[in-house]
């Protein structure tokens, strides 16, 4: 019995080796908006609220559509530990919890900067964060996070 | 021996695969999930499961539904221990299915079947992937299976709800209020109430810090006492619970704990008054080892003696890959001669529990 329990958890950590979870060494993120948006600085909190969901709403009452990247994409690792203010797996425990729970679920998932800024351009209510070294095309705009 | 490692290190990698985030079918839709299994054993004579089964503990699916802005319909399927219905093995429920109207952020209005929304781990009961023990807290979450003779509330209600999120200057808040049918003996208490009373509960989190929370919630309820016929005998006994929990992270270390009181009165009878506590500490490691200890108490009875029940879990969560979690931990009971449960048992259990969220 104890042999079975063992392997289990060797055999999963051993396949988990590839899947680093380490915190990032990228220069930074910005928090983007949909160039309607008139909001140019965001408070940290705010911005976090908005991504964890308990605001839904902009100011003006527009429906907020946050955006992610991939859990293990160094520009959300960053985000996460300096905006959000927790490590990826508390991120990730908070969202199991809210999904069981019948509270809300996470914000979809876009897998690089190209397509965050899409869905960002295309969507009013949009807010993501990307690469602090990526050229913005029209349609969207960077903001300030004030913390 | 190496057919063992092959296997154990076979079901792993099997299990070592769960999506980035929800799988996203449209805007529209989204299916949430997860799936575990649980081994347990006892290391001495007590109550538990001396063979060391391994047991297909849950597969769920989570379904949201936005057919408007506004509106979203959620739903969570179970199911339980290996169903086969067939042979009438294992369990299928719904463990809640309603309709959520949201018209402010302070203002949303639910309608439907709802986990009943008090203390901090009913709502997540069943899901493995979103705590860090093999099982919840039994004193507060399940002490039927502790020495009571009622939970302090039940799991779920059917009814209507309102609940929001707040911000009120730096602190953060939410609540929920629930009005549902109550539990009963005779009826489905989903579909239809044996009585006028219903059940009410509420819940308050506040944050004042991003690292500290506090919650306060009661559950109030009628229970109709049959008579020997199993007809309404036209009393009522009063069932009311109300707790607090609290939790503080500061950082890789984290606090959390929780209080339950209340009292079943029957109309007939003496009341009896009980209260359960629990408090946990835990150290994430590299955001990924998170060793805990967690101490549990319930006195069933306040008016009797001997009857407490209290037991320290000690074990360890390994956050192995995104959304996929192997845990384990030693639950060590120690009971009084009364408790209807336990009877003076003294005994370890080892648990363990390999469980994906997605």
């Amino acid at each position: 019995m104890r042999k079975v329990v063992a392997s289990l958890a060797l055999g999963a950590m051993a396949a988990a080796v590839p899947t680093a979870l380490a915190s990032s060494d990228i220069a930074g993120y910005r928090v983007i908006v949909n160039r309607a948006n008139p909001a140019e600085h965001l408070a940290a909190q705010d911005v976090a609220r908005l991504f964890l969901k308990t605001t839904r709403r902009w100011d003006s009452g527009a429906p907020a559509q946050p955006v992610d990247q991939t859990l293990t994409s160094p520009v959300r690792q960053q985000f996460t530990r300096e905006v959000l203010g927790q490590t990826p797996g508390q991120l990730q425990e908070y969202w199991l919890r809210q999904t069981f729970s019948g509270r809300e679920v996470p914000p979809p998932v876009r897998p690089s900067d190209a397509a965050v800024v899409e869905f960002v351009r295309g969507t009013e209510g949009a807010i993501g964060y990307v690469s602090a070294d990526l050229a913005l095309p029209t349609g969207v705009k960077a903001v300030t996070v004030v913390k | 021996m190496k057919a063992r490692l092959f296997a154990g290190a076979f079901l792993a990698a099997l299990l070592l695969s769960p999506a980035d985030a929800a799988a996203q079918l449209s805007e529209k839709i989204t299916i949430n999930g997860y799936s575990s299994l649980e081994f347990e054993k006892l290391l001495d004579d007590g109550v538990g499961d001396p063979h060391g089964s391994l047991d297909a503990d849950l597969f769920d699916l989570v379904l949201n539904i936005t057919p408007a802005p506004r509106l979203r319909v959620a739903a969570d399927l179970t199911w339980e221990h290996g169903t086969a219905t067939e042979e009438a093995f294992g369990n299928v429920a719904i463990e809640y299915a309603f309709v959520e109207y949201d018209a402010r952020d302070w203002l949303k209005l639910r309608a439907g079947k709802m986990f009943t929304h008090f203390g901090i781990y009913n709502e997540i009961h069943t899901a493995k992937p979103a705590f860090l023990s093999v099982k919840e807290p039994l004193s507060t979450n399940k002490n039927e299976k502790f020495g009571s003779d009622l939970r302090f509330y039940p799991r779920w209600g059917s009814g209507l709800a309102v609940l929001g999120n707040a911000h009120v200057s730096n602190v953060d808040l939410d609540y929920v209020v629930q009005l549902t049918n109550g539990m009963q003996e005779n009826t489905n208490p989903f579909e239809e109430d044996d009585n006028g009373q219903k059940a009410v509960t509420a819940r308050l989190r506040v944050s004042p810090t991003r690292t500290f929370s506090l919650g306060a919630s009661v559950y109030s309820d009628h229970l109709t006492e049959m008579n020997g016929d199993g007809e309404d005998g036209g009393g009522r006994t009063s069932w009311f619970s109300y707790g607090a929990h609290a939790s503080f992270v500061p950082g890789a270390l984290g606090f959390e704990a929780e209080y339950v009181r209340g009292h079943l009165d029957p109309s007939r009878a003496a009341r009896t008054n009980r209260w359960a506590a629990t408090a946990m500490v835990y150290y994430r490691i590299r955001d990924r080892y998170t060793p805990y200890v967690r101490y549990e108490y319930l006195d069933p009875h306040t008016g009797l003696g001997d009857d407490q029940a209290r037991m320290f879990v000690y074990g360890v969560n390994v956050r192995v890959t995104q959304g996929l979690y192997v845990k384990a931990d030693l639950n060590t009971v120690r009971s009084g001669a009364a408790n209807q449960r336990f009877e003076g048992a003294r005994f370890t259990e080892f648990k363990a529990a390999v469980a994906a969220g997605f």
